[in-house]
């Protein structure tokens, strides 16, 4: 049984 | 390619933060997060895979067409550059 899909992210936040 | 070495991965509330360590702190000042798809294709990049793998690893795993898992695929990887997290 597969996954269901979500679109791959990745997110980045400087720190300040 | 692969993840260059230096990030840790740990999971808190549902989401997959990634710190960088060591001298890499130099190189990313900050954190960066990952959805489930994006650690699955992390834990792939953590040992070296060619792009053909792991576009099949994302179909193997995944309910996905194949077109979609590319452009998707091709777009996070562009992110790890942008980021400096991928070696290639």
């Amino acid at each position: 049984m597969k996954k269901e899909y979500t679109k791959p992210q990745l997110d980045a936040t400087a720190y300040a | 390619m692969r993840i260059k070495e230096g990030y840790l991965v740990r999971e808190i509330a549902d989401c997959h933060i990634v710190v960088p360590i060591g001298d890499r702190v130099i190189d990313f000042k900050g954190i960066m997060t990952l959805n489930d798809t994006g650690y699955f294709i992390w834990k792939c990049l953590s040992e070296d895979i060619a792009y053909a793998q792991l576009l099949s690893a994302i179909l193997d795993e995944y309910e996905i067409d194949e077109a979609t898992a590319r452009a998707d695929l091709d777009e996070f990887l562009e992110d790890a550059r942008q980021n400096g997290v991928l070696e290639e």
